[in-house]
């Protein structure tokens, strides 16, 4: 029992102590909790203020960015993968004109315009199926005011789990786009097709202008060789060497090979481009040329047929001016030989109307063929030495003898200090001075009429003199004198004046001063007279006066030829004529009837110079040239001088062409011949003349008066025409069918036995010929006739058949059938009278 | 070793050999807990030891079986006080399984000084698994019994071998064929 008690009270006593042990345990436990709990607590508060901290900073930190989106400068904005926008920050909503809410939610196409939307769209899709994380587009956009402006957007395409959207930011670019867009048209507009060249030559950029000229697209153009390819001009040295990289721009005007194969005309541009200072290429700029060509064409054409007419016309105007003028001589002529026949009182008042009114429009004719001339350019000025005091004098010889009957005397002043030779076209200042005397004439009833000369500046060689015409004539108003170098322009109130002019003297005058870079000066009182004052420069020779004859006339024994002359000329006339005058000279010479023979001469003996006719039998002028400037001897360069009558100057080309040195027109005289060995010889005789084919412009006056005065007149005629057709045929020295005794006393001076060879050959030839000439069926018989006998005419003195001749050739050549009948019928008649002439002069020599 | 081992082996002595058994057996052995144990305390391994010793001693029953009964007997308490483990599996080897990755983990979470053997497993086939047992305490026979209880559980059958891998029973591996 006592066991059982004392096991029961262990049993007990250790059920406490497990109770109390696990109280303990478990109230440690709980106290454990309690603290674990607290802490938990202290690091929730923790954790809340962390919280509370962390999240301010974010809001700090997000308001920041914000501020910074919001006032950007830039537009920014973000849509969702669909492209709806889900932010517009502030300056966009400004720029665009929207209000928020209405943009948010809208589709971003909504605002590019409408021709642009499709492309936009098309890149941002291209953008997003692609994942390209970067994009820049530059594209129009529409405000809500209607404004279009230009951004240049960078967009940003975010993948976040899964969820795509864009970012972007845009700038205003409207300005510099605009810029662009006006170059851009600018270019456009200037139809320049342009293409980008890389290092090595090949096409790295073609623009669509160019691939449009040349047919290619621009696929096919890249990565070729660019000369190759499109140039056609192998010489060309565009795109080529060490020039590429130089900074200027080179230009040619090139054709360049289109896809079809044909090939364009192209102004190509080349200019080089730079990145940083390292050359990457050349820029080929292309102007199609085609159009200009076109127009270069048409115009070339335009202008030959221009020339052509041009040509025409002048020919129509010379051909005129012969048609009239032969009747006109005619008339003239006729009249003066009705004067010495018996004519009663009424006759003879019929013949002075019939006289003046032949005279006045003669004048009339010569004078609107100058004015033509004159305005067409082609009066050329013909410097040479001549001697004013001689010019001077005959002027006053002229109208002395012109008034001898009249009250009104001529005065001539000469500055003493005039002792030389002067250098200046002596046919126009005749032509000027008389003109002006002439006019002082008309208006001068009596009294004076003064021609004065003062020199008013000498320096070095150069001389300036005043020549002065005043008369004590009618004079006119002060506020007339405006006009009277007008055209067809005479002043009122001169009625009076019995003998009237064309209107056109004064006008010439003045026209040829201006040419010859001088002054006029005009001063008149109306009852008391006038004055002409002009100022003209002239080079000073130091040749003193009385040594001028021989100057001018040119010593022909100063000129030396080392060996003999070579002439080559199958008219026997012109042979005589030649042969004589060396003679003359005493200079040795050697004949030869054609080309043929000329070049077997000249292959065995050496000449000095040789005189050519260009149509010969057997070989003619042209061949004979060639072929002894091929020799290879001594002969092969010495001049050689065409002969001929033809009065083209495309043969004197062609002379030229040939290799001939010179060119001296048929007939000539003998100082032409002397003037062209001056030139071509002897080169110690000192040399001023410019012209080197100079006709005889000396003015010989004679005493047989006012029928002289008409011959000055037909002689600038002749000059001026000759002139402008670079023709040395005279014009007829008169209206009369009469020998020019002037002629003959210049060629052939005292040598009568010379003179009547050369009439002999003529009366012996000339009945032949003209025989052939009216019974020529063919045209070229006619050509042929009337260039031989051309000149033979001039050497009897008797110009105006040679021009006749000259107009028939050329009416020939020209088939001119109807004009060229009548003129042969006239030429015949006339040839006629003449042959009696030559023969009644002839008989004359014998005597 | 928790208290709720000691209480438990207590409760199944006086259950099999009366309170005096347990008494004698408190008085005799030399505790530094007097005998006094609570479910929720932790006592040393070595009182476990010489409480089983006395057993062996005083009813001549073999170690092994002593502690492969007691295995079996606590398995009871197991199921019994948590038997939410078992329900969640549905068969022996998921559960054998779910020891070492969820229950000793659930286990450390209460009581982060316990000292737990590993059970390493490994499915050979579907009808055969091997269990490695890992412990200081060298107590596979009691992990004997609670296998073969946790069988009977899921109302299974199987053939249990056991093998010592290291001599002194600290590793033991067990292979559960299924039949």
């Amino acid at each position: 029992m006592n066991n059982d008690f004392e096991l029961l009270r262990r049993q007990l006593e250790r059920e406490i102590l497990a109770r109390k042990q696990a109280e303990s345990i478990l109230e440690k436990k709980a106290l454990e909790l309690f603290e674990a709990n607290r802490d938990l607590k202290a690091l929730n508060t923790g954790l809340e203020n962390e919280v509370k901290i962390r999240t301010f900073k974010l809001e700090e930190s997000e308001k920041q960015y914000r501020e910074i989106v919001e006032n950007s400068s830039d537009f920014i904005y973000s849509a969702d993968a669909q492209g709806i926008f889900t932010y517009v920050n502030e300056p966009a909503l400004n720029r665009f004109g929207y209000q928020k809410d209405y943009i948010l939610g809208m589709h971003f196409t909504n605002l590019v315009k409408e021709d642009y939307k499709k492309r936009a769209l098309d890149f941002y899709l291209a953008m997003r199926e692609e994942g390209a994380s970067q994009s820049y587009i530059e594209l129009p956009v529409k405000t809500a005011k209607g404004e279009t402006i230009w951004l240049g957007q960078s967009a940003k395409l975010n993948i976040n789990n899964g969820i795509k959207s864009y970012s972007m930011i845009a700038k205003d670019i409207t300005e510099r786009k605009n810029s662009e867009e006006k170059y851009k048209s600018i270019f456009e507009n200037m139809n320049l097709g342009i293409v980008e060249i890389d290092t090595e030559g090949k096409v790295v950029k073609a623009y669509p202008l160019f691939c449009e000229q040349l047919g290619y697209k621009e696929e096919e153009l890249l990565g070729q060789d660019f000369i190759s390819k499109l140039i056609n001009d192998p010489d060309s040295k565009l795109f080529k060497g060490e020039n590429r990289s130089k900074s200027l721009v080179k230009t040619q005007e090139l054709q360049l090979k289109k896809k079809d194969d044909s090939l364009i005309w192209m102004l190509v541009s080349e200019a080089p481009f730079f990145d940083r200072d390292q050359f990457m290429g050349s820029l080929a700029i292309h102007f199609d040329l085609t159009s200009q060509k076109t127009l270069q064409h048409e115009l070339e054409k335009a202008k030959i047929k221009a020339e052509s007419a041009e040509k025409a016309e002048r020919i129509f105007l010379a051909n005129m001016s012969h048609e009239i003028r032969t009747p006109l001589n005619a008339i003239v002529g006729m009249s003066h030989l009705l004067e010495s026949s018996s004519l009663n009182a009424e006759q003879a008042d019929h013949l002075d109307v019939l006289q003046s009114s032949a005279d006045i429009l003669l004048n009339l004719i010569s004078d609107i063929l100058d004015i033509a001339k004159i305005d067409a350019g082609s009066m050329e000025i013909r410097n040479k030495k001549f001697d004013l005091v001689k010019l001077m004098n005959s002027i006053e010889k002229t109208f002395t003898v012109k008034l001898d009957s009249s009250p009104v005397s001529v005065q001539l002043e000469l500055d003493t200090g005039l002792d030389r030779l002067l250098v200046g076209d002596p046919v126009l200042l005749n032509q000027i001075l008389y003109n002006l005397v002439g006019n002082a004439e008309k208006f001068t009833n009596e009294g004076y009429i003064y021609i004065r000369a003062r020199i008013i500046d000498r320096d070095n060689d150069r001389i300036s003199i005043r020549f002065e015409v005043e008369d004590t004539g009618i004079g006119m108003e002060e506020d007339k004198l405006k006009f009277i170098f007008d055209q067809f322009r005479q002043i009122d109130g001169r009625e009076e004046v019995s003998q009237k002019g064309t209107g056109l003297g004064l006008a010439i005058t003045k026209k040829i001063i201006d040419l010859l870079d001088g002054d006029i000066h005009v001063s008149s009182r109306l009852g008391t007279g006038s004055k002409f004052s002009i100022v003209l420069h002239f080079e000073e020779t130091n040749i003193a006066l009385r040594d001028a004859k021989q100057e001018i006339k040119k010593d022909y024994e100063s000129i030396v030829l080392k060996n003999p002359i070579l002439i080559v000329e199958d008219n026997k006339m012109n042979q005589k004529y030649i042969s004589k005058l060396f003679e003359k000279w005493n200079y040795d010479y050697r004949m030869a009837e054609n080309g043929l023979e000329a070049v077997e001469l000249a292959r065995r003996y050496p000449f000095s110079i040789i005189f050519m006719d260009l149509q010969m039998p057997k070989m003619n002028g042209y061949e004979a040239t060639k072929a002894i400037r091929q020799l290879g001897n001594a002969n092969s360069d010495i001049p050689i001088v065409a002969l001929t009558a033809s009065t083209l100057s495309s043969k004197r080309n062609e002379a030229l062409d040939a290799g001939m040195s010179d060119f001296l027109a048929k007939p000539f005289n003998p100082d032409q011949i002397l003037d062209v060995l001056d030139k071509y010889v002897n080169e110690l005789v000192e040399n001023t003349e410019q012209s080197e084919e100079s006709a005889t412009s000396d003015i010989h006056i004679n005493e047989t008066g006012f029928v002289e005065e008409k011959m000055i007149k037909q002689d600038l005629f002749m000059t001026l025409e000759k002139d402008q057709e670079k023709e040395v045929v005279p014009e007829p020295t008169s209206g009369k069918i009469e020998i020019d005794e002037k002629y003959l006393e210049a060629t052939y001076g005292n040598d009568k036995v010379y003179a009547s060879e050369i009439f002999s050959i003529f009366l012996e030839k000339t009945p032949e010929e003209l025989n052939n000439l009216k019974n020529s069926e063919r045209l070229s018989q006619v050509v042929s006739i009337a260039h031989k006998i051309k000149p033979t005419f001039q050497m009897v003195g008797l110009a105006k058949f040679t021009n006749d001749l000259g107009m028939i050739e050329e009416l020939a050549s020209n088939s001119q059938h109807e004009e060229l009948n009548q003129k042969i019928d006239i030429f015949l008649n006339e040839a006629q009278i003449a042959l009696s002439l030559v023969e009644e002069r002839f008989a004359k020599m014998q005597t | 070793m928790k208290g709720i081992v000691f209480t438990e082996f207590i409760e199944m002595v006086e259950k099999s050999f009366g309170y005096e058994t347990v008494d004698e057996m408190l008085v005799s052995c030399d505790l530094p807990s007097k005998g006094v144990y609570t479910a929720v305390g932790t006592y040393e391994y070595d009182e476990m030891l010489q409480l089983v010793g006395f057993l062996h001693k005083k009813t001549k029953l073999p170690v092994p079986d002593l502690l492969k009964t007691f295995g079996q007997y606590l398995f009871g308490t197991f199921e019994k006080n948590y038997g939410v483990f078992f329900d969640k599996e549905d068969n022996a080897f998921d559960f054998f399984e779910s020891i070492e990755n969820h229950i000793h983990v659930e286990v450390k979470k209460l009581y982060p000084d316990a000292q737990l053997p590993t059970f390493d497993t490994t499915r050979i086939s579907d009808n055969i698994l091997e269990m490695v047992y890992k412990s200081e305490r060298k107590m596979a026979d009691f992990a004997m019994g609670l296998i073969e209880k946790t069988l009977i559980r899921y109302n299974e059958r199987a053939r249990i071998s056991r093998e010592n891998i290291e001599e002194d029973g600290s590793i033991v591996r067990f292979l559960i064929e299924k039949y």
